[in-house]
C-alpha cells in the first residue's frame, strides 16, 4: 500500500475530516445516551469539550501540551491519530430527581451535529470526485 | 486588386501579438489558477471543520468552483492532446 497510499489517502485534509467525523459522531453518541437516561436519577449530561480550538492546534502541528512553568519543553502533539478532546460532565442545576438533562439543549445539538456531518460527508465526497477525476483523466 | 482579407487586421499566427501574452503564458497563468482554487477548497474545508467559518454553502460554493476548474482543464488537456495527434496523423 505503501506509495499508493502516500499518494491518495494521506493528505493531510482528508485526515481532518476524517477525523472530524469521527468526533461528531462519538458526541452524537454522547447525546444519545443523555436523551435516553432524561429520566435516570441522579444522571448528569455529558458532552465533549469544543474540540475545535484544539484540533485546529492539532492540526497544524503546534504545541498543545499545557506549560505551567516558564521551564517546561513545550510539547509537540502535533498528531491527529491521538488527537481525542475530553469529555465534560454537566454542571447544570439538577432537577430535583439529580438529574440535570436538558431535552431541548441535547436536541438542538443532534441536529447541529447531524448537520455539520452531513456538510463534511458531502464535502469530503466532493473532494474525492476531483481527485478521481484527476484519475479517470476526465473522461477519456 | 485588393487580395481577399487584406482589410482585415489577422493578427500573426506564430509568436505572442503585440502587447499580448502568449499561448504558454495564458495556459501557465490559467493553470495556477486552477491549482489555486484547490487549495482555496482544501482551506475552506478546514475551515469548516476547525469552526473559523460556520458557513456551510460558502464551502460547498468553494468546493464547487474547484470542481468545476478542475474538470475544464482536464477536457481542456483532452482537447489538446486529440488536436495533437490528429495534426501528427494528418498525411502530407
Amino acid at each position: 500500500m505503501g506509495l499508493i497510499n502516500d499518494l491518495l489517502y494521506t493528505n493531510k485534509t482528508g485526515q481532518l475530516a476524517k477525523k472530524a467525523l469521527d468526533l461528531y459522531d462519538q458526541r452524537f453518541q454522547l447525546a444519545n445516551s443523555n436523551v435516553a437516561n432524561a429520566e435516570t436519577p441522579g444522571y448528569k449530561a455529558v458532552d465533549l469539550k469544543p474540540f475545535e480550538q484544539d484540533l485546529q492546534n492539532a492540526y497544524r502541528g503546534v504545541a498543545t501540551l499545557k506549560t505551567t512553568h516558564p521551564g517546561h519543553v513545550q510539547g509537540n502533539v502535533g498528531n491527529l491519530d491521538h488527537f481525542s478532546p475530553e469529555m465534560t460532565v454537566s454542571t447544570d442545576e439538577p432537577r430535583i430527581d439529580g438529574n440535570n438533562v436538558d431535552m431541548d439543549k441535547e436536541t438542538v445539538k443532534m441536529v447541529e451535529i447531524g448537520t455539520m456531518y452531513q456538510a463534511v460527508m458531502a464535502a469530503r465526497s466532493k473532494r474525492g470526485a476531483i481527485i478521481s477525476g484527476a484519475v479517470e483523466g476526465g473522461g477519456q | 486588386m485588393e487580395p481577399l482579407g487584406a482589410s482585415l487586421k489577422l493578427p500573426k499566427l506564430s509568436g505572442p501579438a503585440e502587447g499580448g501574452t502568449s499561448f504558454a503564458d495564458t495556459l501557465a497563468a490559467s493553470l495556477k489558477e486552477v491549482n489555486g482554487l484547490q487549495h482555496d477548497a482544501d482551506r475552506a474545508i478546514e475551515d469548516l471543520i476547525t469552526g473559523k467559518s460556520k458557513s456551510i454553502h460558502d464551502t460547498m460554493i468553494t468546493l464547487s468552483k474547484a470542481e468545476l476548474a478542475f474538470k475544464m482543464t482536464m477536457q481542456i488537456k483532452n482537447k489538446v492532446i486529440e488536436g495533437y495527434k490528429e495534426v501528427m496523423n494528418t498525411s502530407l
